[in-house]
């Protein structure tokens, strides 16, 4: 079982000691099959010392279980705990381990992704890593009981435990197909129902669903959507029902004749009184061969979430249910700026139709601050993740110092870099400032020359950026736009080597965005920076500025703000527009 | 409790009758030790007939319990489904018709509804566990009548259950307290796991490589959120195991008395092989009705979220009687009068005394730093705030006094936080005017005057292009992109008495901020007032009013022409600003 391997994989000294016990249960429950029978035997001869003894086994045995059990919910807590760690880990990996983004969004493994990480929130998940051990013990059980029947005639208990296996593997296909069913064929409409629902509960968007009235109307289509997924399923469900029954006539015969049997035996004198009773009892037993109620829907439907995860892993070259081996951590060596060249840069995403770059050259030089525009659509964002080495270009090369950003670790944590919608951890300032070690100086100064010194002040280094957390406090779109740029900063302080800053001001207020391009040269000293962004007033300061052609084309103009002012061409045009609200 | 119950049946019937399939198979069960005492007593007096009835009642109760269990699991779990699904659609509903905002910005209040907000099928399975309940309950009733037809004396170990509902008590307490503790790192593992699969956040985790971090802050996280669980298991298990030893040494203390009676010939054999059979099933009738008082509490907690949820929504809505409908178009313009606003538990008015004429016909901008109170003056003019004092009149009427849905039915906007509708393109942007949601004209027209046409023409499908990439031949957008279209959103509707553009252009280009604007010039209509919120102040010059915020305060309010005259404040950015440009 691929759970138990996991398990395994997360804590074998848990597992070992919870399989120990359960073994061990399993051997109390079966010798006590054996000693009420001996006990209940021993009455009509009325040697009481006999009988006491067999009492005595049997007091014993019953006050074992108890104790047993106790200690085997404790075990498993940790056992689960250990478990979940490690499966939280190896779904985290997915997300973080391969080099490039192209999983994460591209729809159909991203569809999948995320339908794996729904499902480890199913209630079912963290019940069925406790479940296998609910499921392991009575089977043993019945095992015990198979060894107890075997003397008598052997084919017996097993007939008996192959009917009731029979039922359980009937039942439980059954189930399986229903749920694995939930998480495949009906997964989209039902993510798409989850997904409407969300719409509505969603901080994101209840502005504009009460702005525009749009309660009804999204709960209508909520309903429609998730009821129109639910029915196909339900007949499904419904039509496999059928075998389940006629497993369950067929085990009919065979336990109605095995306790015939017994009776048979027992008028013909072959079986004694504590023999029938030993017997009955264990033939009962025998249906720990069969369904095992929530813990084995639980248990179906967690190892077909563990399966799914271990497809998607395999599919990223993972190794299925252990963690891959680490990465070397790139320390960066030097801390000099680096030098950036695109040579024929050409991209288009999977999931688009038209090319993002095409047959883009760019060589920028160790230490230049450069600046990017060009319209929306224009592949500055394409032209930035390429850079950050999250895609591979289809054609052409891209080298920061020579090396290949998208191969090369070292080469990639050379890149600091802003993006225009930055991650806000939901952790304290001081984490989202720099995730992982740092000395209170990289700290405080970069996020001083952020000009983040304030948010200190108020908030302290300890403080959650989020409301949803106690003591925890939300920043306002600028504030947040000062601790990205922090982050950044401290990125460089680390040793990147060139900057990238994807609008970095644009939740910035004029007097905020005029302090930070005041010492921006001094902040980005000895750092080859590449600035984008729609204002041209604070473009303007950059040593070359490049214009990038709508729909991927290329450059069209290439020049520090004098020389394309002078060349009058588009950068001179949308520069004249900016200007002209300020003109009087 | 009993709404969900009634829920079940009223959504189907027949349905949460075939429910109770499960149940008889657990009284069948429960009366196994019965049958194998008759089986046994049969055996003694070697009378084939009676041990062969004996049989075919236990194959009733094992073949026939599991047949009946298989169309009970498939009923009951349907039933969870469609009561789960019954319920989380009016949590949906009751919680977007909160007609403020305050609930989804607090984090008490989500501390409680979390739990029905996010975790779908929470009341769903909330009937899931109803059920167990009254299969435990139908098979422990079961097992005290076997026991009393065996023997009297193993009623006294029912006594001994009153031990175990006193210490339950303490039970539910560490595990309300486990669950309480559990939820805020819960919650923290679950967003950082959606950070290591979300696109944008995995971008940032290889540039900056933070992906080992990442990772160890889950596994921290993880083990923060299953810490208080482990420890309610083992005090719940200590507890268990001693009440389980005190059960069965009484038991072997009443065994031994029945021995000597077996023994001495008053208490049959019968009667022994099923006293020895049923205490399993004796000792979980008292955790049954322990775990049934569990259960029904938790299912209890559960449901009181809920009717707490829909007495606040009660609330919020009886605070607000407003009915009156708001004018065709305004006559005199919105007024605001010592206007004040604060945060729930916040110390410091976010919004201080601000009165306010926005006439009708005119274009506001409302400029400021961060933190100004610009976007809060806006929430309070789309009654998504209530005042803390003052108020917003309507053309003379206070804006308590309107109907809510219908004022906001009458506006429009385009925020900076816009909302990303992962629908069809024309459905994104068609739900600002849900009357023409499928009108593909006037989608276009509203694509247009928010200058993004060339948004939609650059989809492979046009409007009729999914998007979201998560989604089978979903389409990914940019930032920017996704602005524009929310932008779109707000140009739909034909004629907003208030039309409300909270800085929707920071992420846009310069040429399209351009378009933009001269849109918005156009968008001066008489009997409307369109409210600019920037923070950029060249998109203002042509606005007829400039007002200025700081930290909650109006400090300027006049002409553009008027406050550079001024050399004030706004004349003192604007300057900056423009000095970029010179």
């Amino acid at each position: 079982m691929n759970q138990l391997r996991v398990l395994w994989r997360a804590s074998p000294v848990w597992s070992a000691v919870a399989l120990a016990l359960t073994v061990t249960e399993a051997a109390v429950r079966t010798l006590l099959m054996v000693g009420i029978g001996q006990f209940v035997g021993s009455l009509p001869a009325s040697a009481s010392a006999r009988t006491w003894r067999w009492f005595l086994v049997v007091a014993v045995l019953l006050l074992a279980g108890p104790i047993l059990q106790s200690s085997l919910a404790a075990v498993t807590a940790r056992c689960t705990t250990a478990y979940l760690v490690h499966v939280f880990d190896l779904v985290a990996e997915v997300g973080v381990h391969p080099r490039g983004i192209g999983h994460l969004d591209t729809p159909d493994s991203a569809s999948r992704i995320r339908a794996v990480v729904d499902a480890t929130r199913d209630w079912s998940f963290v019940t069925g890593a406790g479940a296998i051990w609910l499921i392991i013990g009575p089977r043993l059980a019945g095992l015990g009981a198979i060894a107890v029947l075997l003397p008598w005639r052997w084919w017996v208990p097993l007939a008996v435990a192959a009917s009731f296996l029979l039922v359980s593997r009937v039942f439980m296909s059954w189930i399986s197909l229903a749920f694995d069913k939930l998480l495949e064929t009906t997964g989209d409409a039902r993510r798409r129902a989850s997904y409407l629902r969300s719409l509505l509960t969603r901080t994101e968007s209840a502005k504009e669903v009460r702005l525009f009235g749009l309660t009804d109307w999204l709960s209508d289509v909520y309903r429609s959507t998730w009821y129109e997924a639910m029915t196909e399923l339900w007949r499904e469900r419904r039509s496999g029902l059928g075998p389940v029954l006629l497993a369950c006539s067929v085990m009919a015969l065979t336990v109605g004749g095995a306790f015939a049997l017994i009776g048979l035996d027992v008028t013909a004198g072959t079986v004694s009184l504590a023999g029938a009773v030993t017997m009955a009892q264990a033939i009962l037993r025998l249906q720990n061969f069969g369904v095992l109620g929530d813990a084995g829907t639980a248990l179906a439907r967690s190892t077909s979430t563990l399966r799914a995860l271990a497809n998607v892993r395999q599919e990223l070259g993972l190794p299925a249910i252990g963690p891959a081996a680490a990465q070397a951590e790139s320390s960066r060596s030097t801390h000099a700026a680096a030098e950036v060249r695109l040579d024929g840069v050409s991209f288009g995403y999977p999931s688009r139709a038209t090319q993002a770059l095409s047959n883009l050259t760019l060589q920028i030089p160790a230490g230049q601050s450069i600046a990017i525009v060009g319209v929306n659509g224009a592949g500055k964002s394409t032209l930035i993740k390429l850079l950050c080495g999250l895609y591979e270009p289809d054609q052409g090369t891209v080298r920061v110092d020579g090396a290949d950003p998208a191969v090369d670790e070292a080469a990639r944590r050379r890149v600091a870099v802003i993006f225009q919608d930055f991650v806000r951890y939901h952790l304290p300032l001081r984490d989202n400032v720099v995730l992982g070690t740092a000395t209170d100086d990289v700290l405080q100064q970069s996020l001083t020359d952020a000009g983040g010194l304030a948010l200190l002040e108020r908030h302290g280094w300890d403080t959650v950026l989020s409301t949803e957390y106690d003591g925890g406090t939300d920043l306002s779109g600028g504030q947040w736009q000062r601790v990205a740029l922090a982050r950044a900063l401290a990125a460089v302080a680390g040793g990147a080597g060139v900057l990238v800053l994807d609008e970095p001001t644009a939740a910035l207020d004029v007097r905020a965005e005029a302090a930070l391009f005041e010492r921006f040269l001094e902040v980005t000293r000895g750092v080859t920076t590449i600035l984008v962004s729609h204002r041209l007033s604070s473009v303007r300061h950059a040593d070359r500025i490049v214009v990038l052609a709508s729909g991927g084309e290329g450059i069209v103009e290439d020049g520090s703000h004098d020389e394309l002012m002078r060349l009058d061409g588009r950068y001179a045009e949308m520069f004249g527009l900016q200007a002209r609200r300020f003109a009087q | 409790m009993a709404r969900v119950l009634a829920t079940a049946v009223r959504v189907s019937p027949w349905q949460s009758l075939l429910c109770l399939f499960e149940t008889l198979g657990k009284v069948l069960a429960a009366l196994s030790p019965l049958f194998i005492g008759v089986f046994a007593a049969g055996a003694l007096k070697q009378d084939l007939r009676q041990m062969l009835c004996a049989a075919a009642a236990l194959v009733g109760s094992t073949a026939a319990n599991t047949a009946l269990q298989a169309v009970g699991v498939n009923a009951r779990v349907r039933q969870m489904e469609l009561v789960g699904h019954t319920f989380d659609a009016q949590i949906a509903e009751l919680t977007a018709r909160i007609p403020t905002l305050d609930h989804l910005e607090n984090a008490s209040y989500l501390d409680k509804l979390q739990i029905l907000r996010d975790n779908e099928n929470a009341l769903g399975g909330a009937l899931n566990t109803l059920i167990n309940t009254i299969n435990t309950l139908a098979y422990a009733v079961s097992v005290l009548l076997v026991a009393v037809t065996a023997d009297w004396r193993l009623l006294i170990l029912i006594a001994l259950g009153a031990a175990r509902l006193l210490t339950a008590r303490w039970s539910m307490r560490w595990e309300k307290a486990a669950e309480e503790a559990a939820a805020a790192p819960g919650r923290l593992t679950r967003h950082l796991i959606d950070l290591t699969v979300s696109p944008a956040a995995g971008a940032e985790t290889r540039v900056f490589g933070h992906q080992s971090e990442l990772r160890r802050r889950i596994r921290l996280a993880v083990v923060g959120w299953r810490r208080p669980t482990v420890r309610s298991t083992d005090r719940n298990s200590a507890l268990a195991g001693a009440n389980s030893v005190l059960f069965f040494a009484t038991a072997v203390v009443l065994l031994g008395w029945m021995t000597r009676d077996a023994m001495a010939g008053t208490v049959s054999v019968q009667s022994l092989v099923v006293a020895v059979g049923v205490l399993q099933g004796l000792q979980s009738v008292s955790s049954s009705f322990v775990s049934a008082v569990g259960s029904l509490t938790k299912v209890g907690r559960n449901c009181a979220r809920f009717l707490w949820l829909r007495d606040y929504a009660d609330e919020v809505a009886a605070v607000h009687t407003g009915r009156r409908q708001p004018p065709d178009r305004l006559r005199d313009g919105i007024r605001i009068e010592r206007l004040s606003f604060r945060y729930g538990d916040s110390a410091r008015d976010s919004l201080t005394d601000i009165s306010l004429d926005l006439p009708a016909g005119s274009v506001v901008a409302l400029v400021g730093e961060n933190g100004a109170g610009k976007s809060t003056l806006v929430k309070l003019l789309a009654g998504l705030y209530r005042p803390t004092g003052g108020r917003v009149l309507v053309d003379g009427v206070d804006l308590a006094d309107l109907d809510l849905i219908g004022w906001r039915s009458r506006m429009s906007g385009a925020f900076q936080d816009h909302a990303r509708f992962e629908l069809t393109a024309q459905r994104s942007v068609g739900a600002g005017d849900l009357a023409v949601l499928d009108d593909p004209e006037r989608v276009l027209r509203a694509l247009h005057d928010a200058a993004a046409e060339d948004v939609v023409n650059a989809l492979p499908a046009g409007l009729g292009t999914r998007l979201g990439t998560t989604w089978p031949g979903g389409v990914d957008l940019s930032g920017g992109q996704w602005q524009r279209l929310a932008i779109a959103r707000g140009m739909m509707r034909q004629s907003p008495l208030l039309m409300v553009l909270d800085e929707p252009t920071a992420a846009l280009d310069a040429a399209t901020e351009h378009s933009l604007f001269e849109r918005y010039a156009e968008a001066r209509r008489p009997g409307r007032v369109t409210l600019l919120v920037t923070h950029r102040f060249s998109t203002v010059a042509a606005a007829d009013l400039v007002v200025v915020l700081d930290q909650g305060r109006v400090i300027e309010v006049g002409p553009h022409a008027e406050l550079l005259a001024n050399q004030g404040h706004y004349a003192n950015l604007y300057e900056l600003q423009g000095r970029g440009y010179r």
